[in-house]
């Protein structure tokens, strides 16, 4: 799973500043939300929340994301499901809940607070 | 708009097997990937069908040997119809809403409906608008609430009171500059005027989930007597997203023949599904003959009336042919004639928005239908 400016993923995203509120989530869970349209294309997704006059936007490399996320999960088994057998890092941890955030934003998942 | 299928070579093959992915009966290839001029034919083809996805999904399970940069050309394309797919799914729920709010019953239709009703993933079919049934008895209102709400009407009705009494479609812009088909009956001409349009909504509807909204469609046998009119009568050449419709339904639905023969006696519809199964065994080349609908309605040859009909709707100026021979389908001299009268002396505005003048109307239809001979 990527999540790249470099032409591929094209989630809209705030701003560095706002970058940087992505801070330790760990209570949260994510799940999909009802609302949002969206088609896997080979390993990539395209979403569209029906709710917002956002463009549809790709999560590329995010088929498994997507699909893990059609249950509720918290981001401990976020990560472990997708990098099974691998020490989670700071950066990867910080890399998914940025991208999770993005997500919520534009209202394609849903996050409860436990 | 649709292509001509090539008709042999590696580019045919390849597209047929494309084509009939995952259909029983379906041939498949393999070999080296394409040449550049063959993959530029196949993707041409592809994208004029609007089965990215389905080209997507063949390359994913190796049905499609390809280059590198063969994969990511294909990725490229698919993201960019489901794109266009979802944004319309948008637009689907917004007329939903539009018409729910105006109390005009209707049943979502066409490439939405079918890409989640009947395959196994909607990516595999894409779509170029959104296309609504509406309530026939509420033509009016269902034209009135979408334009109330914003959208533009691109094509002016031919004469005025035409489209409630004869009409087939109308086409609107929607805000967002999405186009939506409102559709009163099936299809142009005789086989059109033939269908009871009422009985469409006599069952109750079954629904699709779009958006977390349950939004209504036609029953399953309603369904495939739908595709198959398109399938027949919709292009020529066919579109080949029509006839896999055609047999994505066969496959993968559970139909009651009794209940289609039914409603295609009472339709004079027969030779329309007929044509339909031809078309589907002839470009896609899969295998009717095991399911129950095949053989209900593959066997036995075409009425000669019937080919005559439907030649009307082949062939250049079939916009203007097929909608003459609908007088054969209209009760009374009078509506007979109120008919004619409407397609030979179409009232301004819709000569204005097709850019005709009058005498430039007619010209153009005959040299359309003098093509034919």
């Amino acid at each position: 799973m990527a999540h790249s400016d470099s032409g591929r993923t094209v989630v809209p995203r705030r701003s560095r500043a706002g970058a940087t509120a992505a801070v330790d989530r760990s209570s949260r869970s994510w799940r999909r939300s009802d609302s949002v349209l969206w088609r896997q294309i080979l390993d990539d997704v395209v979403l569209l929340p029906s709710e917002s006059d956002l463009d549809p936007f790709a999560l590329a490399g995010g088929a498994e994301l997507w699909s893990l996320l059609r249950e509720r999960r918290d981001l401990s088994a976020l990560i472990a499901s997708l990098y099974p057998g691998v020490q989670s890092s700071e950066t990867r941890r910080d890399e998914l809940l940025l991208l999770l955030s993005d997500l919520e934003r534009t209202g394609a998942v849903e996050v409860t607070e436990s | 708009m649709s292509m001509t299928v090539p008709a042999s070579g590696a580019v045919a093959r390849t597209l047929r097997s494309v084509c009939g992915l995952d259909l029983d009966g379906a041939t498949s290839v393999s070999g080296p990937p394409l040449e550049e001029s063959q993959w530029r034919e196949l993707v041409a083809t592809m994208k004029a069908e609007r089965l990215e996805g389905l080209l997507a999904a063949a390359v994913a399970k190796g049905v499609l040997t390809t280059t590198a940069e063969q994969t990511n050309a294909v990725r490229e394309m698919a993201r960019a119809r489901a794109r266009l797919d979802l944004m319309l799914e948008r637009e689907c729920l917004w007329v939903a809403e539009v018409l729910k709010s105006a109390s005009v019953a209707y049943r979502m239709i066409k490439g939405p409906a079918l890409a989640h009703l009947v395959y196994p993933d909607p990516s595999l079919r894409g779509f170029g608008d959104v296309d609504v049934l509406v309530d026939p008895s509420r033509w009016d209102d269902a034209v009135f609430a979408i334009e109330a709400a914003g959208s533009k009407r691109l094509v002016a009705e031919i004469r005025q009171g035409f489209d409630a009494r004869f009409g087939k479609d109308a086409t609107f812009a929607s805000p967002r500059n999405c186009q939506i088909d409102l559709h009163r009956g099936l299809v142009f001409g005789p086989y059109g005027f033939w269908v009871d349009a009422d009985e469409l909504f006599a069952r109750a509807a079954r629904t699709i989930t779009l958006g977390g909204r349950e939004l209504p469609v036609l029953g399953p046998e309603e369904t495939f007597v739908y595709a198959c009119y398109s399938a027949a009568l919709g292009d020529d050449p066919p579109r080949i997203a029509a006839l896999r419709d055609v047999a994505e339904i066969i496959f993968r639905t559970t139909l009651d023949v009794e209940v289609v023969t039914s409603l295609v006696c009472r339709w004079r519809g027969v030779a329309v599904i007929q044509r339909a199964l031809q078309l589907v065994r002839r470009y896609l080349a899969v295998d009717l003959g095991e399911s129950v609908v095949g053989q209900s309605f593959g066997r036995e040859s075409i009425a000669t009336w019937d080919r005559v009909l439907m030649a009307t709707y082949r062939g250049p100026g079939r916009g203007y042919t097929s909608q003459l021979a609908g007088v054969v389908a209209i009760r009374g001299t009078a509506s007979k004639m109120r008919y004619l009268v409407s397609l030979a002396f179409p009232q301004r505005s819709y000569l204005n928005s097709r850019g005709f003048t009058p005498v430039g109307f007619v010209g153009h239809a005959a040299r359309r239908v003098r093509g034919r001979i």
